[in-house]
Formats: structure tokens, sequence, C-alpha cells
């Protein structure tokens, strides 16, 4: 593999979970103080890049497998990596299901949910094929086109907004939902330890550049939240279901380009495709990365997320209430175990 | 091999799954929903007829309204779906007419859980009137009588002043919150209602049916408690900052003097401050315009005018105890006024004025 730079991956990581996961979660705990939750977890979270940080530098020619191989004793590590695997099978098991009731419920009602899928999944293969370079080099277009979409959603939204229907704040609740945001949002960038660190460019201001992105990714979900906070109100925005989406459809540029919702929406949707495809050549590297073993696990993520939840209610009800708890016992709990059997070893 | 495949997949993943043409939909411009004896009865007006698209015909009517009656919208629109030959879409609706009978949040429930509709459409209160029709009023000024409506009260908005721009969105954000309770425009029918619907009534120069706008509908909490009077809904607007313009007649010594307030602004820090720039529209009196103790008098008049409706508007909120008026408290502030006359049209003085000098 050459050298790369993943910055635009790491943004891409950080924004996954957001739209039906993390936003949902944040109107139900934070209610009006959801986008002060936002800036109160990027400081966690920094803490958080600071601590995968350390552990990439531990063994820099490893990925996360090997680097949980060298600090434990065989049994506890397999332990361990089957943890991971079975928990980020079941994370991509969500968030495909998240990415189909998105695209079935907003655009394409009348199609069956198996045909969105296969849609999708084909891309998503087809990029594992291709292997980690040329999928960062993708993020790294799509990123731009991300950036774009979001300006102008920005710019046309703002005026708007009116602050006085975000009221009134609780530090409380900013901080119930920071909790939920951080595992959210900042705890998948665990994943991103299985880029080797000699792997990566200019590793010397790599910390540096990690904290700029995390901080940009953040603000651009602060932007999302507080549009829609001071746009809808927080009762609205808790009957919607994907407000977020809604709210693409106030736009209106130059008073009559309007009706640009699908288009804007693709910023959603590059999220989902990117994620995606990045937890598939996650799992693909368990075993020995090949064709078919990415085929095989594309199988299984369409057929799985068909059946998962029975409804959207229990979908929505499992991700408010137990998923954020079962990201931090494995992606905060066992970083943290490494970190500490690292340092007690030294 | 892999180009094959590839082309396969092509093939099959044109979109062409569920393909529909646009003529099979019939485009939905405007909906009104009516209740009576426990049953829905919505009326859509249809855009795409067969005789919208020809040339203009004498005796044929551009639009169509097709009702469905049911126990709930969802059965009514089934009922719509019977009678018509295409497949209803409501994702144009630019206007949504709702009887003062109806169950608004019934109404509010399934038009926005409908994934089609874009939730920017205005909504509208029909008044001494079924929402059949005011959508089947036919106007000499526009084809759709939907469009009507929709450029009706975007322009009255912005020359009358008593009609406020309500989009759905607005609406549902009004009625489910707390701290703040909806107002809807409402609209009557002048004239003989049986004749709405005629197209030969719109040869004649003047028609002897017509919409017109009216004052604004309070709610509280999302029932219907009364109607604001035009003064009061002018308050209402003014202090929602919900106008831009308005025209208010001011009584001087025996006359009137008619002045156009422009860009008309509310602040509200520690006091509620409305501020504007007027112009002399009309007058009838014998004054010197060119007097500047005049000019200074007309003022004071035209401020105490905006304070009389802004009064009027705080005082219909208490009665109905509604938070119509979004400024929280606002019996605790002060209210100052202050509108600046400095044009006064083409003409430096009044007719009679010079009528006067020159007797």
């Amino acid at each position: 593999m050459k050298k790369i730079n993943y910055l635009t991956l790491m943004f891409f990581v950080i924004r996954s979970c957001f739209i039906g996961m993390s936003l949902n979660t944040l109107l139900y705990f934070s209610k009006n103080s959801s986008y002060i939750s936002i800036i109160i977890g990027t400081i966690i979270g920094i803490c958080l890049l600071i601590l995968f940080d350390y552990i990439s530098r531990l063994y820099p020619d490893k990925n996360l497998y090997e680097i949980i191989d060298c600090s434990f004793k065989k049994s506890i590590a397999n332990i361990l990596k089957f943890i991971i695997l079975i928990f980020t099978f079941f994370i991509s098991f969500i968030i495909f299901w998240n990415l189909l009731t998105f695209i079935s419920s907003q655009f394409l009602y009348k199609t069956p949910n198996i045909i969105i899928a296969i849609c999708f999944m084909i891309a998503i293969i087809y990029t594992c094929f291709k292997g980690y370079d040329t999928f960062i080099r993708s993020t790294t277009i799509i990123f731009a086109f991300t950036i774009i979409l979001f300006f102008i959603s920005l710019i046309s939204l703002t005026m708007q907004s009116d602050i006085t229907k975000s009221f009134p704040l609780s530090i409380s609740d900013s901080i119930t939902g920071s909790y939920f945001f951080t595992g959210f949002n900042i705890l998948p960038l665990f994943l991103l330890l299985n880029i080797p660190r000699n792997k990566i460019k200019d590793d010397d201001n790599f910390l540096k550049h990690k904290i700029y992105t995390l901080i940009f990714s953040s603000f651009t979900l602060f932007s999302v939240t507080y549009l829609v906070l001071t746009i809808y109100g927080i009762k609205l925005a808790s009957l919607l279901q994907f407000p977020e989406f809604h709210l693409l459809k106030n736009i209106s540029i130059f008073g009559f380009i309007e009706r640009m919702e699908n288009i804007l929406a693709l910023q959603w949707v590059f999220d989902y495709y990117v994620i995606l495809t990045f937890l598939v050549l996650f799992i693909g590297d368990y075993t020995k990365p090949n064709k078919i073993n990415y085929v095989i696990i594309g199988i299984i993520i369409v057929i799985i997320s068909a059946f998962i939840f029975s409804s959207n209610t229990v979908g929505d009800t499992f991700i408010k209430h137990k998923l954020s708890h079962m990201i931090y016992f494995v992606y905060f709990f066992i970083p943290l175990l490494i970190a500490i059997k690292n340092k007690l070893q030294m | 091999m892999k180009i094959k495949i590839l082309f396969l997949i092509c093939l099959l993943f044109t979109g062409c799954y569920n393909y529909s043409e646009l003529s099979d939909f019939a485009i939905i411009t405007g909906a009104g929903i009516d209740y009576k004896d426990k049953m829905y009865e919505l009326s859509l007006m249809v855009a795409n007829t067969k005789n919208s698209s020809s040339s203009e015909k004498e005796g044929n009517s551009k639009t169509s309204i097709i009702s469905g009656k049911g126990k709930t919208i969802t059965e009514a629109l089934l009922d719509i779906e019977s009678k018509s030959s295409k497949e209803i879409y409501l994702g144009h609706i630019g206007v949504l007419i709702i009887n003062e009978n109806v169950p608004i949040y019934n109404v509010m429930d399934t038009f926005f859980r409908n994934p089609e509709s874009l939730k920017k459409y205005y909504i509208i209160l029909s008044k001494d009137a079924t929402s059949k029709d005011v959508l089947k009023t036919l106007s000499p000024l526009d084809n759709f009588p939907s469009q009507n409506i929709i450029t009706n009260i975007k322009n009255s908005n912005k020359t009358i002043g008593y009609v406020p721009e309500v989009i759905a969105s607005e609406f549902l954000y009004n009625v489910i919150n707390n701290d703040v309770d909806a107002i809807l425009p409402s609209i009557t029918i002048e004239g003989k209602v049986s004749n709405s619907d005629n197209i030969k009534d719109l040869d004649k120069s003047s028609s002897d049916t017509y919409l017109k706008l009216s004052n604004i509908a309070i709610f509280k909490n999302y029932k219907l408690v009364g109607y604001a009077t035009k003064s009061e809904s002018k308050g209402i607007n003014i202090l929602n900052n919900n106008i831009n313009n308005l025209v208010i007649k001011i009584k001087y010594k025996d006359c009137y003097v008619v002045t156009k307030l422009d860009n008309i602004k509310t602040k509200v820090t520690n006091k509620i401050k409305i501020s504007s720039i007027g112009s002399i529209n009309e007058t009838n009196c014998k004054i010197d315009l060119t007097d500047e103790k005049v000019i200074k008098n007309i003022n004071k008049k035209a401020n105490k005018e905006v304070h009389k409706l802004v009064n009027k508007a705080i005082k219909k909120s208490n009665e109905t105890n509604s938070k119509f008026i979004k400024i929280k408290n606002i019996n605790d502030y002060k209210i100052y006024v202050d509108i600046n006359i400095n044009t006064k049209g083409s003409l430096q003085n009044t007719i009679k004025e010079i009528i006067n000098e020159k007797n």
C-alpha cells in the first residue's frame, strides 16, 4: 500500500452515523441543547484522538488486529479481535438498515428495499475490490462534492434560522448529549487504526491535522443541528423523520431555484457509502482480504439488514437506548485496555 | 467478460423499475377539506386536465375539481382515486384550504406524513363558505383558482397588511409548540356562490362572484377561537414582523390623510420599537404640506394610529388568551412607534390648498 492521507476518510467516518442515528438521539436526550452537546463532544473527541494516536505509535507497521495480537496473549487477543469483528459487522447492519430506511422513506417509497440494497452493495463491493489506495483517493473527490453541497445548504438556510426557537438551553442535557455524540460519531475513529501508521503521509503533523479534521467535521454536524433547531424548533424536529432532510426542502436559491433537496441530500448518501465501504474492507482484513470475501460480506450485510429490525420503531428505540452503550463497550474500553496494557508493559 | 457483466448490470439498474409517465399523474395544485356529519370531503384541483394543455376554447374550464368523501382523509382520497383515471400526485400542492369545522391536527398529520408534499404550501381558512366552493371559484385574472389564491395571498401581504403568509411547516410549528398559538388568513366568497364555477361569468366585464381575503383566524392550541378585525389583524402582523407595507388613514381636522408605510420593522429589546418610512398617498384636506409643522403633526397622528392598531392586537390576545403574538410577555413591554413621513408622492402640496390659494 502506498503512503496515503486518510483525513477525508476520517471526515466521513465522523459524519457517518449522524443522520437517522446520532441526530435523533441528540434531539431525544438533549432537546434544545443538542448543538451544545456537539461542542462538548468534540472537545472530548480531541482527548480520544490523542489516545488512538498513542496506540497507533506503539506498533507503526501493524494494523489493528496485529496490534491486539502484540499487546495480549493469543487467547485474549483472539477474543478481543472476535468481539471487534462481530460488533463491526453488527454496526454495518445497522448503518445499512438506516441507509435503506432513509432512501425508501424519503425517495423511493414504492421500490422494494432489496433493489435499493443491491444497487448500493454492488458499488461498495466494487470499490472494495480496488483496495484501500483507490478507495481513499475516491473519498478525496467525494469530499469535494460533499463540501460544495454542505455550503450551499448552509448559506441558503442560515437566513431562515431564529435562535429564540432553540431556547431554553440546559447544561445537564448538553453533557448527556455529548456522551451520545462521542459514542456515535467519535468512537468509530478507532477503526481507522486498521491502517498502519507507517503508511500515512506527513506523519509528524498528523495528530494536528486529525484534530483540525475533527473540528471541521463536527462543525458541519453542529451547523445541521443548529439549523434544525432554530428553523423547526425541538417539537417539530422530534416529530419529523429525518428532519435534516426536510430542512433541505426549505431551500430556495435566488427565489426561484427550489426542490433541490434530492441533490443536496447526496451529501448524506456519500457519508453512508464511504463508511460502509470502509467497514467491509475492515471486516475483510480479519481473514485474508480477497474479492470473494468482500462479496460474501456484502451479501451477509444485505440479507441481515433486511431482517435486523421488525419495524422502524424497534430500530429507532434500539439505536437511542442501547446502541451507544454498546459502542462504548467495544470502541472505548478495548482501546483503553490496549493503551493501559502497553503502558504497563513498558 | 467483465464488460459484459457490467453492461448487463447497467441494463438492469436503469431506474425502469416502477416506471411512471408524467401523463399518468393527476398533478394537484390545490386541495380543500370540509368536515360535515363526521365525514371529510376532500376536493382536489387537478392542473393537467385535457383542456389545460389545449388552447383556450369557449366554454371550457382549464381545471378540474374532483371530490371524495370518507370517514378519514385517506378514505376520501381513495374515493377520489376511484373516480380519477390518473394517479393522484400531491407533490405540487400550492395551497390547502381548510374549512372552519375541520379538525386541524388530523389534516396536518395526514398531509405532513405524505412523503411527496413539500410542506411549503400555503394554508388558508375558508370562512362562511365551503373549501370546495372556494376552490371552484374561477377568476378572470388567473387560469387556475389555486394560483389565484396563492398570488392573492402574496400580493395582499405586501399591499393590504392584514393578510399573513402562513406556510404548512410554520403553521404546524405554531400548533404543536406550547409557547405560541397559530393564526391563519381566511378567505370568503363574495357574490353568488352557486355561480362561482360558471365560466360564462368570466366573459362579462364585471364578475358576479369573486374570492376575497378576510381577517386573521385565531387559534388557541389547535382550536379556532375567533377572528380578528381588520385593525387587529394589522396590529398582529406589525408585532409579528410579518408586514412590509401598510396603508393607514389618518383623521386630520375633518378630513382624511392616507399614508403608506414602507419597510415596517419591529425590534424587541427592553422595549418594542416599530419604525417605518411613510409617504402621503392621498388627502382631501385643505392643508399646507409645505409647512414642516403640518408634516410633524401628520407624523404624530400616524404614530398614534399605528399605536392604536398594536394595542388592539394586544387586547385581542388578552381577550382570547391566545399566544399568537410571537413576543413573549407582550404586556410587560412599552411600545414606541417611529414613523418618518418623508415623501408626498408626485405632488408637493394638496390640490385643495392650491385651489384655496387661487381663490
